[in-house]
């Protein structure tokens, strides 16, 4: 059974390469293109065994989507990956403490985002 | 309208004014003069004459005196008046002059502080054209990859597609290898097909020969009593022999009895070796039914069929070693070309990294525009607009600082921020 995991980001650039590297490399994927969508899909029923947000997103930013992720049942621990250009040491903080599972800067290759992803996601 | 030219309108308007006063002043002073002087010359011509003998001059010096003094008082009013006109009008210029005076200091502050915006505006295009050339080095570097890895892709799809032709060249040949033995297999298959009637046959002479075996059986059992029975006799010849001494009647009796017994067992022993030759001749019959040649055609075949097995395992040895090697093959080439289209995708995250970047240029942009349209309706004008800038600048800068750089020699970490990938 394949894993799921859903991707959230604003640009469009960017999901479309991330669901393709990850569908690539065995992997079912759910996309969002902000925070608040996302939350509509995790309360529709879409159960991610990871989740890979942006930060800096219209409506609903990455930090306010960990917090509220978390804050679902069947959520707790969930791996979430922050994968951002944001390089802020406390936006990275918050993160870690609203309970983020990891912090990259883009851009980030193919190889690396998969290494990343079989270190959370045990079996992937 | 701007300030100064209102400023240099009213200047004009108060010079202009002034001469109007000037030239009315001077036309009524003149009129007034005249029309005195006329009355004067008109009503005292008789005390003229008085006043020519009471003071001993004449009456034309009076008149000349008289005349005088009418044009200097008239004069001297009309001077009063253009005076305090003058006066009026100067006042009115200098506030007008102080006015632009006050309009040029403005001016020139104004000027100072649109040059020190300038000066901002260079600052803050600088930056953008850092930001550009640092946008265009990563599209570049990254169009480049993208080229590279395109390279690769397609030379990892050439030589794949090399290795599959040589397979297909490959699979030609085995294909007729696996054709000679799938003839061999249907041989085998006719081969196997007479094999039961074969059998049948070969068990049937079998058969026949344990047939015969068992009535030699019957045969070994009479030759066994007869031994018995000679044995027996040949005792009793032996105990009369020795109880009869000179008697030997009784030894004829036992000759003649061992003679009989000699005689069956003879005619016992034809019999067997009838049984044997028929038996024997059974066989002989059946090899000589061709059996025999068959089966020298059957060990042939049998020979054949070893062969052609052997050659269809080693066919299939060749081809399980071929389609090993060519899943192994394919596989390292797939792993190739997900791992190059991996990293294709994973440099087409610089868009968004880029297009970030521009849109904080974009926003600084905007702002900056709305600063320079709100100059229009500040009553201070430009003079708050230089800080403003350089504070757009500042928060530009530090906003550029709180964001990633693309480092294409160093993946690792970013000159100002914390690793590229961290686990909490």
């Amino acid at each position: 059974m394949p894993k799921t995991i859903l991707v959230v980001d604003d640009s469009v650039t960017m999901v479309m390469s991330l669901k393709t590297s990850l569908q690539i490399a065995g992997f079912t994927v759910e996309t969002a293109h902000d925070g608040q969508q996302a939350m509509d899909k995790l309360k529709s029923g879409v159960k991610p065994d990871l989740i890979i947000t942006d930060i800096n997103m219209p409506r609903m930013g990455g930090i306010d989507f960990i917090r509220n992720a978390r804050a679902l049942p069947g959520m707790r621990f969930t791996p979430i990956l922050a994968l951002t250009t944001e390089s802020q040491q406390a936006k990275r903080d918050e993160a870690k403490k609203l309970g983020a599972t990891g912090w990259l800067l883009k851009p980030v290759s193919g190889a690396d985002l998969v290494k990343v992803i079989k270190q959370v996601l045990p079996g992937a | 309208m701007t300030v100064l030219t209102e400023q240099r309108r009213k200047l004009a308007e108060a010079s202009l004014q002034q001469a109007r006063t000037l030239r009315r002043n001077m036309a009524v002073s003149t009129v007034l003069g005249s029309l005195l002087l006329s009355l004067l010359v008109y009503h005292a011509h008789a005390w003229t004459e008085r006043l020519s003998q009471w003071l001993g001059i004449s009456e034309a010096a009076i008149l000349a005196i008289m005349v005088a003094i009418v044009l200097l008082g008239t004069n001297f009013l009309a001077g009063l008046v253009f005076f305090r006109t003058n006066y009026r009008n100067a006042g009115s210029l200098s506030r007008t002059l102080e006015a632009l005076d006050d309009e040029l200091a403005k001016a020139e502050t104004q000027l100072e502080a649109s040059r020190d915006s300038m000066h901002a505006t260079v600052d803050m295009d600088q930056a953008f054209q850092d930001c550009l050339r640092q946008n265009l080095r990563d599209s570049e570097t990254s169009t480049l990859g993208i080229i590279e890895r395109t390279g690769r892709l397609n030379e990892a799809a050439g030589k794949l597609l090399d290795y599959l032709h040589h397979s297909s060249a490959n699979a030609a040949t085995m294909a007729v290898d696996i054709q000679q033995g799938v003839e061999d297999m249907n041989r085998i298959a006719s081969f196997v097909r007479e094999l039961p009637d074969k059998i049948r046959q070969d068990a049937e002479v079998i058969h026949h020969i344990l047939r015969e075996v068992k009535q030699l059986e019957g045969l070994a059992a009479s030759i066994k009593e007869i031994s018995q029975q000679t044995n027996l006799l040949a005792l009793n010849a032996a105990i009369e022999a020795a109880r009869a001494g000179d008697s030997g009647r009784g030894f004829a009796v036992v000759a003649t009895e061992v003679r009989a017994l000699a005689n069956r067992a003879s005619a016992a022993a034809d019999t067997i070796e009838s049984g044997l030759n028929q038996a024997l001749g059974a066989v002989e019959g059946s090899l000589a039914n061709s059996n025999l040649g068959d089966s020298r055609h059957h060990l042939e075949n049998a020979t054949q069929v070893v062969d052609a097995v052997q050659a269809l395992q080693h066919s299939y040895e060749d081809m399980r070693q071929f389609y090993k090697t060519l899943f192994s093959v394919v596989t390292r080439h797939n792993t190739e070309l997900a791992e190059q289209i991996a990293d294709m995708l994973g440099l087409m995250q610089y868009q968004d990294v880029e297009g970030q970047r521009l849109s904080r240029m974009t926003d600084t942009l905007a702002e900056r525009c709305r600063l320079y349209a709100g100059v229009e309706q500040s009553p201070t004008g430009f003079a708050h607009l230089p800080e403003a800038l350089r504070q757009l600048l500042t928060h530009y800068l530090e906003n550029e600082s709180r964001h990633s750089h693309p480092d294409h020699q160093n993946q690792t970490t970013t000159a100002d921020a914390g690793p590229r990938i961290e686990l909490f």
